[in-house]
């Protein structure tokens, strides 16, 4: 059949006589290929990693004490979380919006190893964003 | 080394960024998109009769699509369109340039923050930024205005760095005329000016400062003038703040949930989209957007490999730039996404287009680290970098433009080339369907395609009638939703309808089909009728 017996189209006729329309299809092979699957776990992992999807899982409140104590982040902690976020994103574990309730034991151990040091201004802030969270969410 | 082959390389970066944003220039994307045309059509217009589409003559907004857009863009494309005639390349080749003053700017300001090696990283990150690569290659009032926007920060750092008074005059100019530009400018130039200033106080005087102020000022005077006048209709402000938003509109007028938590919602949008804007996924994974649905092949804002380097220069910032140039290129960083935060609707690629410059800042200063320090990690984040690249010239310059053609409106220029070359735009009656789509569930402008193209000229346009049933009339050109039932066929007629609307029993004796305008996928977008009665 000849794709193109009905067809006027100056432009669609210049991909054709260039070899535009015919090479993509190829190359898709290429690209929809087992090696570069990678980018689409690499998609999930960026997104869960996002502070705003960290904001939907944690609060206002939650995210404001992961920053504020950010320094004191030991590497056991940045490990566990890489590999819920990396094994979800691979969808090893379960799907990406459910992963963060493995990383959330994580965070509630974190944030209340540090209820000590919410003090003064620190835990003004905290529970302000708490009571916002408890409203808005 | 690097000092002495320093311009030569700017010109080899400046000439490589030319190559990848002007080649095949009308080809890719495709078709010109719904906001180009638009652009197109009024630039087009006033450098012939002095008014727009609508009829305003020298309007300082320009009425599209339900809002309005800067002027800026549509008066500095007269000269290209009468140049280079009535085509995409004439409409698109103002923003391509703003692309490459925007990648040399970029150099310039990281030679004046660091050194000429950090400079020519920032420029090969610029030169091949997806995000740059994309938008240069479209009508964009918001790259003429990041363009400007660039130029403004660097005359205001030539003043900074080397008290070259003509640096505060350039950077006035610029910065004035990139509020004329796009509406992002209007609220983030002043910040970034006076927060500039602010940051680097000691470096001028306070008449240095004020005359600064007052001819930038007076640079923007007519815009706002026109603002005040038109009581804030013509700009985006007035239509297009988060609270307009739909979802959110509705939910504040109609939720039973109580006041307070109301409030707190709309209250706390701008926050929840500010860190949408700052998302890693937008920024390296997704924002670009090329393909309708979700493809591997898909692109961020930046390069994947990017992040390494951004992360690099935002941890070690502190090591690699001093004092003031630090709390700036933070200060620049955490702004440039506050005007898209406040805007309504999803994640808009176009709107946050100023975070390009400081993140690439940061990642080229991530790279002079790596390279100093950690130079095998150069060696294979660069060839990462060069891979990815050729992955995205693939995705870009070979799939999209055959891809993405439904969403350019692509069909309408096509259809009417198809008529002039066939003589058939010589027949009485030209009918034109303003839908399209695979569902024809899109509502397009093809008054605006058919005009640009050379249907009729800008002075038909301003005779155009509009009629709740028969749609736009122009002339002998009527584009409108085509209801065959309803349809009363004229003789010497020519329909050009969506593939999805055939015609119907009560019509279809009457109508011989003569072609179809397939989009560049082969799908099938639009045919062509003409009426029985004509051989």
């Amino acid at each position: 059949m000849n794709l193109f017996n009905y067809v006027y189209d100056g432009q669609l006729q210049r991909y054709l006589r260039e070899g535009v329309v015919v090479r993509p299809y190829i190359l898709r092979e290429f690209v929809y290929g087992k090696d570069l699957k990678i980018l689409l776990v690499w998609d999930s992992f960026l997104k869960m990693s996002s502070l705003y999807n960290l904001i939907k899982v944690l609060g206002f409140s939650g995210l404001f004490v992961l920053i504020a104590f950010i320094r004191e982040v030991k590497t056991k902690d940045i490990l566990w979380l890489g590999v819920v976020l990396l094994s979800s994103s691979m969808a090893v574990l379960t799907d990406t919006k459910k992963s963060y309730l493995l990383a959330l034991p994580l965070l509630i151990v974190f944030g209340f190893s540090r209820v000590e040091k919410l003090k003064g201004k620190v835990l003004f802030i905290y529970l302000l964003l708490f009571i916002l969270d408890l409203i808005v969410w | 080394m690097v000092k002495k082959f320093y311009w030569l390389i700017f010109i080899l970066i400046g000439l490589f960024a030319v190559v990848l944003r002007v080649y095949r220039l009308d080809l890719a994307p495709s078709h010109l998109s719904n906001d180009e045309i638009s652009i197109a059509f009024d630039s087009y217009s006033v450098g012939e009769i002095g008014k727009d589409e609508h009829g305003n003559s020298w309007p300082l907004a320009f009425e599209s699509h339900a809002t309005y857009k800067a002027p800026l863009y549509a008066y500095l494309s007269v000269p290209f369109i009468k140049v280079l005639g009535r085509t995409e390349t004439g409409v698109r080749l103002l923003s391509s340039l703003m692309g490459v003053v925007l990648v040399l700017v970029g150099m310039e300001l990281l030679r004046l923050f660091k050194n000429e090696r950090t400079a020519i990283f920032v420029g090969l990150l610029l030169a091949t930024n997806p995000w740059n690569v994309y938008s240069s290659r479209m009508a964009y009032e918001a790259n003429l205005g990041l363009g400007m926007f660039g130029l403004g920060l660097l005359g205001l750092f030539y003043y900074i760095k080397k008290k070259k008074c003509w640096g505060l005059v350039l950077s006035s100019l610029a910065m004035g005329l990139s509020v004329w530009a796009y509406h992002t400018f209007w609220v983030l130039t002043p910040m970034v000016m006076l927060g500039t200033i602010y940051i680097y106080r000691e470096r001028f005087s306070w008449r240095r400062v004020f005359i600064y102020l007052v001819m930038s000022f007076l640079v923007v005077l007519p815009i706002l003038l026109n603002f005040v006048g038109s009581l804030g209709k013509t700009t985006r402000a007035g239509t297009e703040m988060w609270w307009q938003d739909n979802q959110l509109s509705t939910y504040m007028a109609d939720s039973s949930d109580w006041w307070l938590k109301k409030d707190l919602v709309l209250a706390t949008t701008p926050l929840l989209n500010y860190l949408q804007y700052v998302g890693f996924d937008y920024s390296f994974s997704k924002g670009l957007d090329l393909f309708e649905s979700r493809e591997v092949l898909d692109f961020g804002w930046f390069l994947p490999v990017t992040i390494v380097l951004f992360a690099l220069g935002l941890f070690k910032l502190n090591s690699l730039v001093k004092g003031k140039d630090r709390s700036f290129l933070w200060f620049l960083l955490l702004v440039t996404p506050i005007v898209p935060a406040l805007t309504k609707g999803e994640v808009a690629l176009i709107r946050n287009i100023s975070y390009t410059l400081p993140v690439l800042m940061f990642s080229g200063l991530g790279m002079e680290y790596l390279w100093r320090k950690k130079r095998s990690l150069f060696r294979v984040l660069s060839v990462l970098m060069v891979l990815s690249f050729g992955l995205f010239c693939l995705a870009y310059y070979v799939h999209f433009p055959i891809s993405s053609g439904d969403r350019f409106q692509y069909g309408y220029k096509q259809a009417y080339e198809y008529l002039k070359e066939n003589e058939l735009d010589s027949y009485d009656w030209v009918v034109v369907e303003d839908r399209f789509g695979p569902y024809a569930q899109f509502i397009g402008v093809p008054h605006l395609y058919f005009g640009y193209f050379g249907a009729f000229d800008a002075r038909e346009m301003q005779t155009r009638k509009s009629d709740k049933d028969k749609g736009l009339m122009i002339g002998k050109y009527r584009f409108t939703e085509i209801r065959w039932n309803s349809e009363e066929i004229k003789k010497n007629s020519i329909y050009v309808a969506s593939q999805y609307n055939l015609p119907t029993e009560k019509v279809s004796g009457k109508l011989r089909e003569i072609g179809v305008v397939r989009l560049p996928d082969f799908k099938e977008q639009f045919v062509i009728y003409v009426s029985q009665d004509v051989d």
